[in-house]
């Protein structure tokens, strides 16, 4: 199948876009074994502060005892020894979508897990998901999606006691002048071969 | 266009990651600078500086209790039933024991007789119950009052009347309380009447109070010449389905009663959860582990057998006997026992023997 030059433009651009997010995972496994909360991760240049209401220490980076969270892991209990707490993160930039890989500690039924978005302490939406028994694991673990107008801060909850978070995988929000100059340069790569098409057919 | 689509992970990731999974439970936090000492000694002596003996109540002090007071989060009180004399309901202490296992005492009281009616609320604010004798015997033997301490051991006051504490002999603590302020139920059995009270608990930094009922009537008790009083003991409250469940010292079975924190306007049946008189030895306490098996403590206060002495007896949540240990090579020693829930299934149980004055502390993990 051969796409013409704008098309091929188009879809190089959002194959670019797709790589750039799919490389923006937070997953705790640069961050050293007793890491507490509050803390800042970068990753390609993407802030996300980590921060709970008994902070100093309310979660902390352990590892794995999980299966589809893997390496290190970020859950409370923390240092500071408390349970039934809500992770906050903030991001340096606006996001259009979050997903992320949790397990939560229940014993017999799974808790669901729940992910609310803020734009600046705005509310954006929120999201649920309840995880499952894997075979051969203590707890249930899952995954939980959330995608929607931008925002820059999610609150991550569960009734369960404790629940640990991995693989925090994230997409930008395009800011406006990156949708302007896409375009603009869409516009001036189209508009010739639109002409050129036009004077062929005559 | 679908913005989740762009999340899309590399499958390399996972599978590299997978070489670093630990199946084990046990959190880890390594790479801290922290010592791992002193260690909790696995066993302390429960013992005051007046003699007292007979440990019976175990409670640990909540994880968002204040550390301004003298109890700090994580510390584990144990009353003592017996005075020096070995006297049953005139012992007058509770005894602290601090992250380290120093033990000291706590609270000396003017009501004798401190049961297994112990329980401490996220504020620090201590409860504690008491059933006194004058001689030790069962013919002396007085209602007892619910009374109020502070976090540094003050007495505070007393709740109830004779319709809700006759003779407290233990106890269940649910909180929701944030450390400051907060709404707890407190429930009570009662060994001289059979009956199980709640006290609907609002406290704030200056003030505390309570409304009571009687949630459940019509336990079977008794006096006894050796075990003082059999009846409705142990008390743990599972709060994701609202049910109270009761040890029964004198017919060695487990009950339940439903809607235990609901309102009510009057009393509530309980009904049979499990009997076993293989295993439940007059059950004085009982708790529940982070994955919902249950813990009797077996007083030997009836049923006993001296090839099972002092049995600490572990029920799967629908209550099949899963399996036991003794605490004491002689009948009499396991009394109160109480877990605090570190995270994860990981959890410290605390447990006395009787026999022995000492409180055995163990870190495990529930499976």
């Amino acid at each position: 199948m051969r796409f013409s030059p704008p098309m091929r433009f188009f879809l190089t651009a959002a194959a670019l876009c797709v790589a750039a997010n799919a490389s923006t995972v937070f997953n705790f496994d640069n961050d050293s074994l007793g890491t507490s909360t509050g803390f800042t991760d970068t990753v390609n240049g993407l802030a996300a502060t980590f921060s709970s209401s008994a902070d100093p220490g309310g979660f902390v980076v352990y590892q794995s005892m999980f299966e589809t969270l893997t390496g290190n892991v970020l859950g409370d209990p923390g240092p500071a020894g408390l349970d039934d707490l809500a992770l906050s993160v903030h991001f340096s930039a606006n996001l259009s979508a979050v997903t992320l890989d949790f397990a939560t500690s229940d014993f017999s039924i799974p808790s669901p897990l729940t992910l609310t978005a803020y734009e600046n302490s705005k509310l954006i939406g929120s999201a649920s998901a309840t995880g499952q028994f894997l075979s051969g694991f203590s707890f249930p673990e899952g995954e939980i999606a959330f995608a929607g107008s931008p925002f820059n801060q999610i609150v991550i909850s569960s009734p369960a006691t404790d629940f640990a978070v991995d693989n925090i995988a994230v997409a930008t929000a395009p800011e406006p002048a990156t949708c302007a100059l896409l375009g603009i340069a869409l516009l001036a790569l189209g508009v010739p071969a639109l002409r050129r098409r036009a004077v062929i057919h005559q | 266009m679908k913005t989740s689509l762009l999340l899309v992970r590399p499958a390399i990731v996972k599978v590299a990651a997978l070489a670093f999974l630990s199946v084990s439970a046990t959190l880890i936090s390594a790479q801290s600078t922290k010592s791992i000492f002193p260690l909790l000694p696995p066993s302390v002596s429960t013992i005051p500086s007046n003699g007292d003996v007979n440990p019976y109540g175990v409670a640990f002090v909540p994880k968002m209790a204040p550390t301004t007071g003298i109890l700090q989060p994580g510390d584990i009180l144990v009353s003592n039933f017996n005075n020096n004399n070995n006297l049953q309901g005139t012992g007058t202490t509770i005894v602290r024991v601090d992250k380290t296992g120093k033990v000291s005492t706590f609270y000396t009281s003017s009501q004798f007789g401190l049961t297994a009616a112990l329980g401490v609320l996220s504020d620090g604010l201590v409860l504690i119950g008491n059933l006194p004798t004058a001689d030790g015997t069962a013919a002396t033997v007085q209602p007892g009052k619910l009374s109020v301490l502070s976090p540094n051991g003050a007495f505070l006051g007393t709740f109830g009347t004779l319709s809700t504490i006759d003779g407290p002999w233990a106890m269940a603590v649910y909180d929701t309380g944030n450390g400051v302020s907060g709404t707890a139920h407190v429930w009570i059995s009662n060994v001289l009447s059979g009956v199980v009270s709640r006290f609907d608990i609002t406290y704030t930094a200056t003030n505390i109070s309570a409304t009571a009922l009687v949630l459940a009537s019509g336990f079977t008790h008794r006096t006894d010449p050796a075990a003082l009083v059999l009846g409705p003991t142990g008390l743990a409250y599972d709060p994701i389905h609202d049910i109270l469940y009761v040890a029964s010292s004198t017919d060695n079975a487990v009950y339940q009663i439903p809607t235990a924190a609901a309102p009510h306007t009057a009393s509530v049946s309980a009904s049979l959860f499990f009997e076993d008189p293989i295993h439940l030895h007059g059950p004085l306490d009982l708790t529940i582990l982070p994955n919902g098996h249950f813990l009797v403590a077996d007083s030997d206060g009836s049923n006993v057998d001296p090839n099972q002495p002092s049995e600490l007896v572990e029920y799967s949540a629908t209550g099949a006997f899963l399996g036991q240990m003794s605490v004491d090579p002689n009948n009499g020693g396991a009394f109160g026992v109480a877990i605090n829930n570190l995270g994860w299934g990981t959890f410290r149980l605390a447990a006395v023997d009787d026999n022995a004055n000492t409180l055995s502390i163990w870190t495990t993990v529930a499976q």
